[in-house]
């Protein structure tokens, strides 16, 4: 019953979002111990915007706002887009 | 049932904040606050200089302060009307907002006592009595933070079919008060976002403050004038609302 | 109950839009959000005042810690998800058990996080590493202790998913309010999601 939970049709695709998501974070894992790219700005800035693409895809799969009234997501996604591009300032230009 | 004063209570919280701001900012022009990081010395020389304007701003805010202590009998009188005849959320409001004008004042006071006579006193005397003044001010959180999260409990605890707040002032409630929380970091800090006047201990906490004034008297006085429609016989009342029970 | 199968699952597999919890856990939410966002805003603003000190501060932290911090919340994550699903099953008369299990293993993944977390600081005190000793380190607890904060206010609301998971009935607000405290969990996962990299992996 357990398994089901986790394996069922209609949950396959939580599931997805969710490996999704680690494999996300090992990559910025990858990254910000100095691998990948030469140079440590863009590997921090594309560990700042991995961070919020997952940040989106916890709002739209995980608190379900994809299916939610257009402005409630409207909203998250505007704060994620807003932060983002706040925070990607703030790392360049501080 | 008097509803005439009742909306008076509810403005007071208002006419705290506009006469608070008339003095303090616009008059003495504490806001934004002097920095900590000042010399005493810097300090006694700037309040010198400023004298004027500094007392003349506090004493404004300080009787500015005064109609808060209606506002917190506002919102007591609506939270009742949810508690029913033992409300003891409405009275631990009652007791916990008393103590913002209160604390609005006591602090005032120790910086009208930095600028009393800075110019002929040691300049480290001076700067211990607007430690103390800034401190108290910016660091009180505590009453703040437990009204908040009474009003919330209230808000949440409502069972009437119409109820007296909408449920989202109780999540508000909860929101400022966790924002009110980094002021209380205010003594560790001499500079930095969560020093007197920094981005957390001060600026967050001032537009929250100010905020909840004003979402609280929007939802006031919507509660006060349906107090009123359920006051009136039935039959005239268009839309019939729930008789108030006890939580 | 039909009522709620309608708002919710059945809503959803229309297409329709539905709003989950109520509006005000989204005032909190996205106030809170908010709040947050000019936290992250800020820290970065003194970082760069002090940038040097700030990458040699963050070479003392354990990435490993973060990075299992990071998986721990997403799996719980997962669980709660899932055991909302479970949730909405059972209230539309399938016999399943399984809510309360998937919420209790979101809670385990917060104890988890949470003991991660007292090893980490005990680590850091033990070396000397206070708020006081740099701007890097005050930020680190601040932030960090914060958001622990708020995960505490979480595992409180997994306490009470996992009594609400095996009920077979509850009111549409009470099951709103489920729905919100699911949220609230989510968050907890979210602001974590751009923490992390913030103090641990940014240079």
């Amino acid at each position: 019953m357990l398994l089901r939970a986790f394996a069922g049709p209609a949950r396959d695709r939580v599931t997805a979002v969710w490996v999704l998501l680690v494999g996300a974070t090992l990559l910025s894992f990858w990254l910000g111990t100095d691998h990948g790219l030469s140079s440590t700005e863009a590997r921090s800035l594309v560990i700042l915007v991995v961070a919020f693409v997952k940040v989106r895809f916890v709002g739209l799969y995980f608190m379900e706002l994809r299916t939610a009234p257009v402005a409630l997501r409207a909203l998250f996604e505007g704060w994620c887009l807003a932060a983002c591009l706040a925070l990607i300032g703030f790392y360049l230009f501080a | 049932m008097n509803t005439r004063n009742q909306r008076l209570c509810v403005w007071s919280g208002l006419l705290m904040m506009v006469l608070f701001s008339i003095g303090f900012w616009g008059v003495a022009r504490l806001i934004p606050p002097p920095s900590p990081g000042w010399s005493a010395t810097d300090l006694a020389h700037y309040l010198t200089e400023h004298q004027t304007r500094i007392r003349i701003g506090l004493v404004i805010s300080m009787l500015g302060v005064a109609p808060g202590f209606a506002f917190p009998v506002a919102i007591l009188l609506q939270l009742r009307r949810i508690e029913g005849p033992s409300s003891p959320l409405a009275y631990t409001q009652l007791v916990t907002g008393m103590l913002t004008p209160v604390l609005f004042i006591l602090p005032m006071f120790a910086m009208a006592a930095a600028a009393y006579r800075p110019e002929t006193r040691s300049p480290e005397i001076t700067q211990a009595l607007d430690d103390l003044g800034w401190l108290m001010l910016v660091g009180f959180g505590g009453p703040a933070i437990l009204q908040n999260i009474v009003i919330a409990m209230a808000v949440f605890g409502d069972r009437r079919a119409d109820p007296v707040f909408p449920r989202w002032v109780g999540y508000f409630n909860v929101w400022a008060a966790l924002l009110f929380v980094p002021g209380l970091l205010v003594i560790c800090f001499l500079g930095g976002p969560f020093a007197w006047n920094g981005v957390f201990a001060f600026w967050v906490p001032l537009t929250v403050f100010g905020a909840w004034y004003v979402v609280m008297t929007v939802a006031l006085l919507r509660a006060v004038d349906q107090e009123e429609r359920e006051a009136l016989p039935i039959g005239t009342d268009p839309a019939p609302a729930g008789a108030p029970r006890p939580a | 109950m039909s009522t709620i199968s309608e708002t919710t699952t059945a809503a959803a597999e229309r297409g329709q839009r539905h709003l989950p919890g109520e509006e005000g856990t989204w005032v909190f939410i996205l106030g809170d959000m908010t709040v947050f966002a000019v936290f992250f805003a800020t820290y970065l603003y003194y970082r760069g005042q002090q940038r040097a000190l700030f990458i040699e501060s963050q070479h003392s932290l354990v990435q490993g810690y973060g990075v299992t911090n990071t998986l721990l919340l997403l799996t719980s994550s997962l669980c709660v998800v899932l055991g909302m699903k479970a949730v909405r099953r059972r209230l539309a008369g399938e016999p399943t058990r399984a809510a309360p299990w998937l919420f209790g293993g979101a809670l385990a993944c917060g104890l988890g996080f949470s003991v991660m977390k007292f090893v980490e600081y005990g680590q850091k005190l033990a070396a000397g590493i206070t708020p006081a000793t740099n701007d890097f380190f005050m930020y680190y607890f601040i932030l960090t202790g914060l958001h622990f904060f708020h995960l505490i206010l979480g595992m409180g609301v997994l306490v009470f998913l996992i009594r609400a998971g095996r009920q077979a009935s509850m009111s549409a607000r009470q099951f709103a309010f489920v729905e919100g405290g699911a949220c609230f969990w989510h968050m907890v996962d979210l602001l974590w999601i751009v923490l992390f990299p913030l103090l641990y992996l940014v240079k």
